[in-house]
Order: C-alpha cells, then sequence, then structure tokens
C-alpha cells in the first residue's frame, strides 16, 4: 500500500515538474516573441489560403503573421517574405525615418500591415494626394506622437495619405532583415529561396518625402 | 551518523541526469532537496522504497548531507536562486501579458468610479488598484460603457483609464459645441468619469482600437471598495 502510493506520488510529481517545464518554456517563448525578436511572415492577401496550413503551424508556435498587398512592392516580394522584426527599438523610441515597421491598422485592430516611416512628430510631410492620376501634393505636419507612414508602392498602398498620421503607440515592431524570400514559379509551384541577412531599413527614396 | 531505516524516508525521482534526494527527519538535518550528478539505472519505475537500497543509498545520503551543509552558500546555491527568480519573472510577464495585470489608478479623471476621495495621505497606498484583464485583446470587442486602459494618442509612454461612450459607427455630439462627430471605422470614442478633470477624447477626438491595452474588471486595492466595476453610461443609463 506505501509502495503503491509512494509510486503514483513519485509519478505525480515528475509529471508536474515536467509541466512546469514546459510551460516555463511557453513563457520564455512568449517573452521572446514579444519583446526580442521574431521572424514574421509578409504575404499577399490572394495567397493566404494556399499557406494557411503553414499558417496554421506558424501561429500554433505564436510566430505571428501578416496579410499584405502590394504596398510595399519593391521592397518585399508580392508572393511572400519571411521577415525577421526586434521589438526592443520602438520601446526604446528609437525608430526613425526610413525604418520599416510592423503596425496595427487604425482601420482595423486585428490587422497588422508593413509600412515604412516617412516623418515622425513635428517634421513637415508633402505628399501627392492621388500619384496615378496627378501631380496636386499636400503638405502637413505630423502632430505630437505621431508618425506619418507609406508604403513603398505610392500607387497601391492605404497608408497615413487616406487615414492619416497614426499615433506612436500602434508600432508593433521594426523589420530587421529578410530572412527567406519565396519566389512563385510557373512551372514548379513554388519555390523557397533563402535570403538571409537584406537590410531592409534603406534611406527613404527622395521621391516620398 | 548512525541512522535506522524507520528514521527517515528516501524518495527518488528520475530525471535525465539528476536524481533528487529528499531526505526528511531525525538526522538533525532539516529535510532539504540536494541535486547529485549521479544517475543509477534502476528498471523504470520512478520510485523506490527506503529498504530496497538500505545499504547502499544510505551511505550516499549521508555523504551527501555533509556536502551541502559545508557547501550551503555556495555559487550553486546563489544559481539556483537566480534561475528561479527569471523563471518566476518570466511566468508572471507572461501572465501580465496574456491574462491580467494589476495597475494603480493616478489622478481624478475617473473620480466616482475610481479615487473618489480628494486627499491622497499616503499616495500610492489609497490610490486604487485595479484588475486589468488582456483577453478582450484578442478580437477587440468592446461595448459602450466599457472601462478601458490605452496609450496616450500624443505620448506612447502614457497611459490613460478612460471610459468607452461610443463604438464605430456611432454619432456623437462633442460637448461645448454644436457639431456631431462620427467615429470612424475601428476608432472610439473614450471620456472620462469626471468630465471637469480629464483629457480625452472631447480633447484629442477619437482613438484607435489598437492603443487599447486591456479592460479594467474589478477594484482590488483599497479593502472597503473591493468589488466588481458594472458597465455604466455616463449619462447615467445603463450599458446595453
Amino acid at each position: 500500500m506505501r509502495l503503491w502510493f509512494g509510486k503514483w506520488t513519485a509519478i505525480a510529481k515528475e509529471s508536474a515538474g515536467r509541466a512546469a517545464i514546459f510551460a516555463k518554456f511557453l513563457c520564455l517563448l512568449h517573452v521572446t516573441n514579444t519583446y526580442i525578436f521574431s521572424p514574421i511572415l509578409v504575404m499577399h492577401r490572394f495567397l493566404n489560403l494556399m499557406l494557411c496550413v503553414s499558417v496554421y503551424v506558424v501561429m500554433v508556435v505564436e510566430f505571428s503573421f501578416q496579410v499584405y498587398g502590394p504596398s510595399m512592392l519593391p521592397t518585399l516580394n508580392l508572393a511572400g517574405d519571411v521577415v525577421l522584426s526586434e521589438y526592443i527599438s520602438h520601446r526604446l523610441g528609437k525608430v526613425g525615418p526610413g525604418d520599416v515597421v510592423l503596425i496595427q491598422s487604425p482601420e482595423n485592430p486585428r490587422k497588422i500591415i508593413t509600412k515604412r516611416i516617412v516623418a515622425m512628430e513635428g517634421e513637415v510631410v508633402s505628399f501627392l494626394v492621388d500619384p496615378s492620376r496627378s501631380d496636386r501634393s499636400r503638405t502637413v505636419v505630423v502632430p505630437k506622437g505621431h508618425v506619418w507612414i507609406q508604403g513603398d508602392n505610392i500607387y497601391a498602398s492605404n497608408d497615413s495619405r487616406n487615414f492619416g498620421p497614426i499615433p506612436y503607440g500602434l508600432i508593433q515592431g521594426k523589420v530587421c532583415c529578410r530572412i527567406l524570400s519565396m519566389i512563385v514559379d510557373k512551372e514548379k509551384h513554388n519555390l523557397f529561396r533563402i535570403d538571409i541577412g537584406t537590410v531592409l531599413a534603406i534611406a527613404v527614396p527622395s521621391t516620398m518625402s | 551518523m548512525t541512522l535506522t531505516p524507520e528514521q527517515h524516508q528516501i524518495s527518488i525521482f528520475t530525471h535525465d541526469h539528476l536524481r533528487k534526494f529528499r531526505v526528511g527527519g531525525g538526522l538533525g538535518v532539516c529535510s532539504q532537496t540536494v541535486e547529485v550528478g549521479y544517475v543509477r539505472k534502476r528498471k523504470r519505475s520512478p520510485s523506490v522504497e527506503a529498504p530496497h537500497m538500505c545499504e547502499d543509498g544510505y551511505r550516499l545520503i549521508v555523504t551527501l548531507i555533509c556536502q551541502f551543509d559545508t557547501n550551503m552558500g555556495t555559487p550553486s546555491f546563489l544559481w539556483n536562486v537566480c534561475k528561479s527568480s527569471f523563471a518566476c519573472g518570466l511566468i508572471g510577464l507572461t501572465i501580465s501579458d496574456r491574462i491580467a495585470s494589476i495597475v494603480p489608478v493616478q489622478g481624478f479623471s475617473m473620480s466616482p468610479t475610481f479615487n473618489p476621495y480628494n486627499s491622497r495621505p499616503l499616495g500610492l497606498f489609497t490610490d486604487d488598484h485595479v484588475l486589468v484583464e488582456k483577453h478582450c485583446l484578442k478580437d477587440y470587442k468592446f461595448s459602450h460603457g466599457d472601462v478601458v486602459v490605452f496609450c496616450s494618442p500624443s505620448s506612447y509612454k502614457e497611459k490613460h483609464i478612460k471610459r468607452i461612450t461610443a463604438m464605430p459607427g456611432d454619432w456623437i455630439s462633442v460637448p461645448y459645441s454644436y457639431d456631431a462627430v462620427k467615429i470612424p471605422e475601428g476608432h472610439c470614442w473614450v471620456e472620462g468619469d469626471n468630465p471637469t478633470n480629464s483629457l480625452d477624447s472631447r480633447s484629442f477626438g477619437p482613438i484607435p482600437l489598437g492603443l487599447i491595452r486591456g479592460r479594467v474588471t474589478h477594484i482590488l486595492w483599497p479593502p472597503q471598495r473591493v468589488g466588481k466595476i458594472d458597465r455604466k453610461l455616463p449619462g447615467g443609463g445603463l450599458g446595453f
């Protein structure tokens, strides 16, 4: 009887120990992904269904993902990229013009978009209102605590030109580099190209500022 | 040092490379957990009773206790403390991010609901402490009358506590002026319960829902005011 009881106590203790180790591992994963860095799958809206299984796996392992249109076209691929984003510099206030950032969309808080910061608070921005049709431009001053964001592809981008400057608190992270870019090939269905360390934080093109 | 088998119990838990020996009572040493890098294969049973290893385990444990006594306060002890505090920090951070956290309320902008007394004799001790739940951040579903914590749109380091009075698509009449404002998609209108002493949407306009960091559900700290926060509208009507 005593032996039986001791055995089960030991099993319970050991399983509790294992569960604690697993929980600690999940906590470490969460903290790393929230406060330090995480890989993110950036991809086009229409390819969403094709990749939904992998996205599900990615979500389970707590990687985040997001959906974006062709708005960052020259910098990020249309087919989808896996980028590394870090979550330290925006908490320290170290992001500046030219950085590619992850932002919670002000129109739909469940969506995260990738745009480039063009101007910080207090700076003057002039931009083309509708670049595909006219040359009309407007000039605004970014208010306190806000940033002005634009996509790299100014012809197809829903950004600050539509919804105005956004509060700094909506910035979720800064994109450091591309890890993997995915090229859709017509003959072979999908081709993954490993492309490590392409730095995305390049200077702002002169047409935008 | 002499031991008799009745005086103590030994239970052994198999880890992969470490074994924990818990020794209880009768030794003149209080029961402590000792880790040793000593693996002893014994089939697959996780527990071994004392009589089975009376001879061998007996000597082992006596030497272990001696080692532990002399090594008290060595780097391994500090290392254990560091490890456990690191784990506690990780778990606490995850809980405060994912489930709930406790924040103090300063200022009188929500005065009838939080901090109803104007005198503050002890500052932090008399301020209300509230429970902020983060579960609502998964789908950003809020309703009229919810008290929320959000980042100030003019300075990302400040956090404010206000009450949601209008949701996307509602029309709201701006006080001290005659025009009505439609709340855009993905935004909400927040107001304090104390309109004379509150910096809220009446000064900075509707805020994006993405700035919201949690929903206040309970008051926790001043013991006489512990309770749930009901959902009400500042006009006096009940939330719906």
